[in-house]
């Protein structure tokens, strides 16, 4: 279960980098690659997994500023792993 | 105000917008020229005046209510941000949209209550600030209230 859980994270990690590379609707987000590589997926506590990143403007280019739009990488990754994440989990529920 | 299946989100939207233009306080009410709203669903493109409140929301899955029934559950997320020249209007501001949301939820049989216009279940997400870089910076505040709705 843990391994699932914690399996998922991960998942939502690659989905992220890759709506930051620019594979999916949201603009690219990559000048020097700081912000790609920033986004990490913590597993240290059991049954929780945190995609995160640690930039100092990681928080702007996801919510927007007064002179930028929101790009919303990690609220549209959720949004489109969700069911799957959800399967994920589910799955390893069920299995023995 | 009534909130239809049709047009779920833009309803809601158009009625936590409305709500907040005429129960929050503008603290430059006299000097914001008549043409600018201390209200908008979208951050405006020509020049902006602060303070500001921007409201959009998203629909965040929904679940059907029976086995037997075509109705469903749905989880609506409003986003309700704060921009402002100021820590402390940004706080003031925050404190008078929560107070006034949490508040507006009953009686039901009063109009444009949120229960009045089939919204249940109201509750804070998260609020949490994003101040921009930099001497005189805008300050923002982004907070999330939630609703509940039979569609």
């Amino acid at each position: 279960m843990n391994n699932a859980i914690h399996n998922q994270g991960f998942l939502l990690e690659g989905e992220v980098k890759n709506s930051i590379a620019g594979h999916r609707a949201e603009p690219t987000s990559v000048d020097t690659g700081n912000f790609l590589n920033s986004v990490h997926t913590d597993n240290s506590q059991m049954l929780v997994s945190r995609v995160s990143s640690e930039a100092k403007y990681a928080q702007h280019l996801e919510k927007g500023t007064s002179k930028m739009a929101a790009r919303r990488h990690f609220e549209n990754s959720t949004a489109r792993k969700k069911n799957s994440i959800n399967t994920g989990i589910r799955l390893a529920i069920k299995s023995p | 105000m009534v909130i239809t299946s049709e047009n779920t989100l833009s309803d809601t939207i158009k009625f936590v917008r409305d709500f907040l233009r005429s129960n929050i306080t503008d603290p430059i009410k006299l000097s914001r020229p008549v043409k600018e709203k201390f209200v908008m669903t979208s951050y405006p493109n020509r020049k902006t005046i602060y303070p500001l409140i921007t409201v959009r929301g998203r629909i965040e899955g929904s679940t059907k209510l029976g086995q037997q029934s075509e109705q469903q559950l749905t989880n609506i997320v409003i986003e309700v941000r704060i921009w402002s020249r100021n820590e402390k209007e940004k706080n003031d501001l925050f404190g008078e949209v929560s107070n006034k949301m949490l508040k507006n939820q009953h009686p039901t049989a009063t109009a444009n209550t949120s229960t009045n216009v089939q919204l249940f279940d109201f509750g804070i997400n998260f609020a949490n600030d994003l101040d921009e870089f930099g001497e005189d910076a805008v300050k923002s505040k982004i907070s999330e209230f939630r609703y509940i709705f039979i569609m």
